[in-house]
Formats: structure tokens, sequence, C-alpha cells
């Protein structure tokens, strides 16, 4: 209830001031190539594929919320005596930019992933700072974000010990069309205690593409 | 010998004063007044006032300023009020300069008039002739006499003094009240004024007893002659006529013709005549009741008729019904004789309705110059207005009419009540009685008024005290058709206005330094046993892609004049464009009709 109340108390005082800057809505289609590497004793078995998606981002002022989904299909590598399995992730991240190259963000995550043997269910909740490096032209910005991930709940495992990730990337965008580009990598590394004998790692490389939509002053 | 010689010239010049009568005499009168010789001035002024000697003319009318000046002077106040009293029954009209007499004096003849008025006097029965004596006598004293008639008559002169005709007697000067009866013969009562050294001689001819009473109503008004004698302006109320056979001849006014009738009138008998051919309805049938009687000259029933319903439920009546009754019945109470009534009534015809001017037809002279003093001393305004008007600001003005009763400077303001209250419009005029205010419904900056509710308050300062009326409005501006603002220019119709040069090395480095930082994040996450590389492909690259992108977008902007010149005038364009449509919408909203409606007058 407490930190309920704080965060009522911070939202109030963030909104008013926001009240009157501007507004950028963008919406991008998702392309990515997910890779999932996961070690149980001494087996390791690795699976990609591809996915694909939308992610909307909404910032107002400092403040910024994103929501993505994709699903695809997540196959093995030659030779390996893995399942192929579907593969589905949806993300809600809210992001305040405490300067205009450095933010602060808290998310969540759901993915999961389902085969012939079975279903897993990935929830993950992770906060962490984002640093951006303007690109030349307005919007356009490398970033890096790194999270921890003290939160984790895999379905029928028992939660990681650590938890850690860290995405790299480009946003593009053009001065003379709504059309936005960025190409992201994303690391995410889970280590279990050390009596389940396992460790996750999951990737994604991520292409993708939209429109934005600006509104300054209530136009 | 100077003293012997002073003395002399003293000697000669009272003779000679004592010797002077009327024209001369008021001219001496005159003099030794403005050389303030006050005991030489009395005797020459009183002797000169004499109406015989004389016409009744600006400087007689001066002599009896100067007269009662000196007599206040002298602490004589009685005698100065007899002489007043004498001269305004002789010249009605008699108006006291303000601007060069004291206010003493002007103080007492208000006064003087205000007795004269309470004691009017009959004259179809008694006529007061007032005889100078051809010689000064310097007295104290004044003389009554009662002239003889053909009956025996007898008259009772103030509380004790009687005399019978042809008989004269010798009273200190002042006013008395007299009454003359005769057996069989209706008394008639008079007051007179008695003058020093001045003889007052008192002529009556009573009527029977069995006289009747004579009504006559107008409309246009006339006047009225019975057996050649003016009676007066109509309406005319109980006139008292011998019993027998009358010559009546009414002239309407303004050449409207003339009408003689003869009536035979019995012994008391009330006889009514009417030449009214315009007739007053107001929809109310009380009040329309008495008014039909008065039309037809049975005043004293219509104005029993009429009092109640005014003075009773009378407010709840229409305000044009009740002006019109109060005008008509202002004029029958006049015709009355009750004349502080009638000044009430018309008090309140002012108050009711100050744009109200009585017709033409209706006040004869005399109530229409009460009328007018009475409006002339009403401190009341009122405004009124279109109650719904269209018209267009800047170009048009707003007509106000304004009425005040007493003549002032009237300020009008137009004041915002709703959404915010501040004055809009300020207008001041003179107004002697009816004006029209031409309001042009923009501010000093030329702009029309906006919408919103207003207050229009009229105020007329008099000295020592203010009135003002109020009038609410809505002011809506109608709907005009304004062109639309052009579109943003969209984007892609701009030209890129610069180019990307090279790269300089040192940008070249931050962009691989860049690139290897990505790198190296997303190897220090990676768990090499686990994916089998230590650095992933896909972490090199996305590395190689933001150094790529670093690099690509640090190259210097290199401007093109040639675009920047194009893309100048396509935004000059527009905003001239952009500007010509704002200021024609603004013309054009500013010329926007407006509608102006009066929701309430309180």
């Amino acid at each position: 209830m407490t930190a309920f109340r704080l965060g009522t108390m911070l939202a109030s005082l963030l909104l008013p001031a926001s009240q009157l800057v501007a507004q950028e809505v963008v919406a991008r289609a998702v392309l990515a190539a997910p890779r999932s590497s996961v070690r149980v004793g001494q087996l390791t078995e690795r699976v990609a594929g591809l996915w694909g998606g939308v992610v909307v981002d909404f910032h107002m002022g400092p403040v910024g919320l994103t929501a993505s989904g994709a699903r695809g299909r997540l196959t093995p590598a030659a030779q390996q005596p893995v399942l192929e399995r579907a593969a589905g992730e949806m993300t809600a991240t809210g992001r305040y930019d405490v300067t205009p190259w450095l933010g602060m963000e808290a998310g969540y995550a759901a993915r999961a992933f389902r085969s012939a043997a079975g279903r897993e269910r990935w929830d993950i909740v992770g906060v962490g700072v984002n640093v951006a490096h303007r690109l030349g032209t307005d919007g356009s910005r490398a970033y890096a974000r790194v999270s921890y991930l003290p939160l984790v709940k895999v379905s029928g495992e028992e939660r990681p010990r650590f938890a850690v990730g860290t995405e790299v990337g480009i946003a593009l965008v053009t001065n003379r069309s709504p059309i936005t580009f960025a190409f992201s990598y994303r690391v995410e590394r889970f280590r279990f205690e050390q009596g389940a004998a396992r460790s996750d790692q999951f990737e994604a490389l991520t292409l993708s593409m939209g429109a934005r939509v600006l509104r300054f002053n209530g136009r | 010998m100077r003293v012997l010689a002073s003395v002399t010239v003293l000697a000669l010049a009272t003779a000679s004063a004592r010797a002077q009568t009327g024209r001369p005499a008021l001219v001496a009168g005159m003099e030794r007044y403005l050389l303030a010789d006050y005991q030489g001035a009395l005797p020459l002024l009183g002797r000169g006032l004499d109406p015989a000697a004389g016409p009744v003319d600006s400087l007689w009318l001066s002599a009896v300023e100067r007269l009662t000046d000196v007599l206040l002077v002298l602490r004589q106040d009685t005698l100065a009020a007899a002489w007043l009293r004498w001269a305004i029954r002789l010249a009605p009209g008699l108006a006291v300069d303000e601007e060069v007499m004291p206010p003493i004096v002007v103080r007492a003849a208000a006064a003087a008039r205000a007795f004269v008025d309470s004691t009017p006097r009959d004259r179809f029965v008694a006529r007061v002739e007032f005889r100078w004596p051809a010689a000064t006598r310097g007295g104290t004293f004044g003389t009554v006499r009662l002239a003889e008639a053909d009956v025996p008559i007898t008259a009772r002169v103030g509380a004790d003094q009687f005399l019978r005709g042809g008989e004269i007697r010798r009273l200190t000067p002042g006013s008395y009240g007299v009454v003359v009866s005769a057996p069989g013969y209706l008394p008639t009562r008079l007051t007179v004024e008695v003058l020093p050294d001045v003889t007052t001689e008192v002529a009556v001819n009573l009527l029977p007893e069995t006289a009747g009473l004579l009504y006559v109503a107008a409309r246009p008004w006339g006047t009225v002659w019975v057996d050649s004698q003016l009676v007066g302006y109509t309406p005319v109320a109980g006139h008292r006529v011998a019993p027998g056979s009358h010559a009546i001849r009414f002239v309407r006014e303004g050449g409207g013709g003339t009408t003689d009738t003869a009536v035979v009138v019995a012994d008391r008998q009330q006889v009514h005549l009417s030449w009214t051919t315009r007739t007053d309805t107001t929809g109310e049938p009380a009040l329309d009741r008495a008014l039909a009687l008065l039309d037809v000259g049975d005043l004293e029933r219509g104005v029993r008729a009429l009092d109640p319903v005014l003075r009773g439920d009378g407010t709840s009546l229409p305000v044009p019904a009740r002006v019109r009754a109060t005008a008509r019945l202002a004029d029958a109470r006049w015709a009355l004789g009750d004349r502080d009534s009638a000044l009430a009534y018309l008090h309140d015809l002012v108050r009711l309705d100050p744009f109200y001017l009585p017709p033409t037809d209706l006040f004869n002279p005399d109530l229409w110059t009460a009328y007018a003093k009475v409006r002339r001393g009403s401190p009341v305004i009122a405004i009124r207005a279109p109650a719904d008007t269209v018209l267009t600001p800047v170009r048009e003005a707003w007509p106000v009419e304004i009425a005040v009763g007493q003549p002032g400077e009237v300020r009008l303001v137009l004041r915002l009540t709703t959404p915010r209250p501040h004055d809009s419009v300020l207008t001041s005029l003179f107004v002697e009685a009816l004006a029209t205010a031409r309001i042009i419904l923009a501010g000093h900056d030329g702009r029309a008024l906006e919408p919103g509710s207003y207050g229009l308050e009229g105020e007329v300062v008099l000295s020592g005290e203010t009135a003002s009326d109020l009038l609410q409005l809505v002011i809506e501006q109608l709907p005009v058709d304004t062109t639309p603002r052009p579109p943003p220019l969209p984007l892609p119709s701009f030209r890129p206005e610069t180019s990307k040069g090279l790269p300089s090395l040192r940008a070249i480095a931050n962009g691989v330094g860049l690139g290897l930082l990505a790198v190296g994040l997303a190897a220090a996450v990676n768990d090499r046993d686990l994916t089998g590389r230590s650095i992933p492909l896909a972490a090199a690259l996305t590395g190689g892609a933001v150094a790529a992108a670093s690099i690509g977008f640090s190259g210097p902007a290199v401007p093109i004049p040639a675009n920047v010149d194009y893309n100048h005038a396509l935004r000059a364009a527009w905003q001239e464009r952009d500007r010509a449509i704002s200021a024609a919408n603004a013309l054009r909203l500013n010329q926007a009709p407006l509608r102006l409606r009066a929701v309430r007058e309180p």
C-alpha cells in the first residue's frame, strides 16, 4: 500500500507538468531473430528462429510507455535432438528520462514456449537504466540498456538466482517523413541455483520499421 | 457755507422725490436703490408701481424686486409680502432674477407665489381694482372699499371688519380674506392685498343661490366663452352660471374652428358640454369607463372612478395604460382646481414613463406649463433600445433613446457582465428632455464588442443627486463565413537543405568506439559456454550498425544554397497566403453582424 501511495504521488507530480508538452506515438512492425540457449547438466540445447510482432511507443515529455507483442517459431540447430517449438512474448515497459541521454525504466515481460513436450512460461520483471547517444538528426540515437531482473518466474522450475539483461541498438528517424527504423540486439542471461544445474540465455536481433505521430501543444 | 449748500440740495431732492409719480418715480426709485438710499427709494418705488401709470413691463417687474429688497432690508417683511402678492396677482408670470437679487428676495417671492396659488379669485364674481392717490401722503395705512351693488351686500374683511356697499375702511397693509354675501345669493370669498396709501376696491356680482354649474370637455382642447366673457381653457369644471339662457362659444385650439351654442340653465342644474373628437381607450374596462366619463365632461364622477383604480391595484396595470390614465387624471384635477393633486399626478406621470409626452391636444397651455415645470424638476432618467436588433459593428451605430426629467449630463456605460465584468463603452451627452445616443459597438482599438451579457447603465448627474436606469442585453455574434487557413506544407514538398560531408577522423574514432562499446556490453552479458561464442554474431552486427550509423550521421552538414532558397520561398509564400487569409478572416469577424437583444428591463 505504501508503494502504491508513493507511486500515485509521484505520478500526480509528473502528470501536470507534462500536460502541455509534446506527445509522440510510434508504432512499428517488428521482425526478430530470437535465439534461446539452455544448459541443463551437461546437455545444451539451442533453438533459434524468426518471429514477428508489433511495438507501440508513447512518449509525453520525459515519460514513455512501450508495449510490444511478438510470436514465431524456434527450431533447433542441425543435428540437435530438440523439439521445435512455438514462442511468443509480450512486454510492457515504463520509462522516465532524467536527462535527454539518461533514463530509468521498469518493465514486465511474459514469454512462453510451447512444444510437443509441453509449455514453459517466463514472467520477468526488471528495472534498468537507458543511455542514449544522439546521432545527428532529431530523434535518431544509439542506445544501450542494462537491466537487472530481480523477479523471474519460470513455470515448473525454480526461480533463477541471478538474471540480467542488456540491449544495444540504434533508432533512426528521418526528418522529412514520419518513418522510423530500429535495429537492436538484446541478451538476457539467467543463472539458477547450483542444485538445479541450469543456465539460460535468450537473445534477439530485432529489426523494426514504423511510423510516428507527433503532437505539439495540442495540435 | 458748504453745509448750507448740501442741506439745500438734499431738501430740493427730497421735495422733488415727493413730487414724482408714475414712471419718473419708478426710474428715480431705481436710481436711489442703486445708491443704496433705501429710505429714499421706498416711497418712489411705491408710487411708481401704479399699474395705471404705465405698462407692466420689465422695468415694472424690476421695480417690484427692488421694492421687496428694500422692505426686507428695512425689516418690513409683512409689507414686502403684501407687495409681492399683489404684484404676482397682477403679473402671474413674475419671476425674480435669481442671479441679481439676494436669496432672501427669491425666497419671499416663492412664498408669495405659494400664497397666491392657494387663494385664487373667482374673477367672474369679484373684481378688485387698486387706486393710487393723486398726491403722496406717506402714510402707513391702506384703504378697502366695497363697491355698491344692485342688492344689499355686506362684506367681512379679515376677522372683525364689516362693510356695506359703498363703505370704506382704513387698514394696515397686508393680505385680507374677504367674504361678500347677500340674502338669496351665493357668498363669495376672495383674498385682497391692502397697500399703503392705495385704495383696494372690491366689486362683486353675486350669483343667485339657484345658479347652475357648467362643465365643458373637449379634445383637442379649446377656449370657452360664456356670454362673451372668457372662462378659460377646457376642461371647464363647475363654472357657475345664473339660471337662464347663455351663449357659449368654443374655439378649438390651433385655429380648429369656432362653435357657438346656447344653453338654458335651470335652477341648480349641471350642464355638461363635450367637444371630444378623440377618445382614449386602454383595454382596461375600469379605466375605460372612467375615461368615458371625463370625455363627456363629467369630471367629478370621472375622477372619483379613476382615482381608486390608480391608487389601488394600479401597479398591476400595464404601464402605457397607467400613463394615459394618470395624464387624464392630472388634466381633470387641474380643471377642478385641485392643483396640488394635479401636480402630484404630473410627478407620477414623469416617473412612470419619462419617455411619455402628453399629446398636444390633451394638455391645455396652463397644464402643459405646469407639466414642463414638474418634468424639469424631476430627477429621473429612462433608457430604451430596440428589443431585438441586428447590426454591423463599427459601421452601424446602435440607437439608444434617453429621456430625462431634469436636464443634465447623461453618461451611458455599456458594461460587460459575463463572462468577465469590465466597462466597455462610455458615452456622455447633455440631454434636455429626449435624445438618442448612437453607440458604436466597438472598443477603443476598433474591434467589435465581444459577445456576452451586457448591462447598459444610463446615469444623469444632477446637483446633489443621481438618477440611473439599467437595461440588460445580450450580444451575440452571428455566424460569418471565413476562409479556412492553408494546411501546413507537407514535409516532402521541402528539399533537403544540407548534405552530409565526409566525417572527420575523430568522428570515425567515436563511431568505432560506440560500436565496440555496444559489442562489449553484449559480450559481457553473453555466456560463452552456453552460446558457444565469445561474441555473438548478432552483437557484432549490432555493434557494426551502431558504428556505421554514428559515423554516417557525424559528417558535417553542408548547406545546399539552392535548396535553402527554394524552401525559404516556399515558406514565405505559404506564410504570405496564411497572413492574407488571417487578415481577411479577422476583418470579416470584426464586421460580423451582432444581434442585440434586450432581455430584461429592471
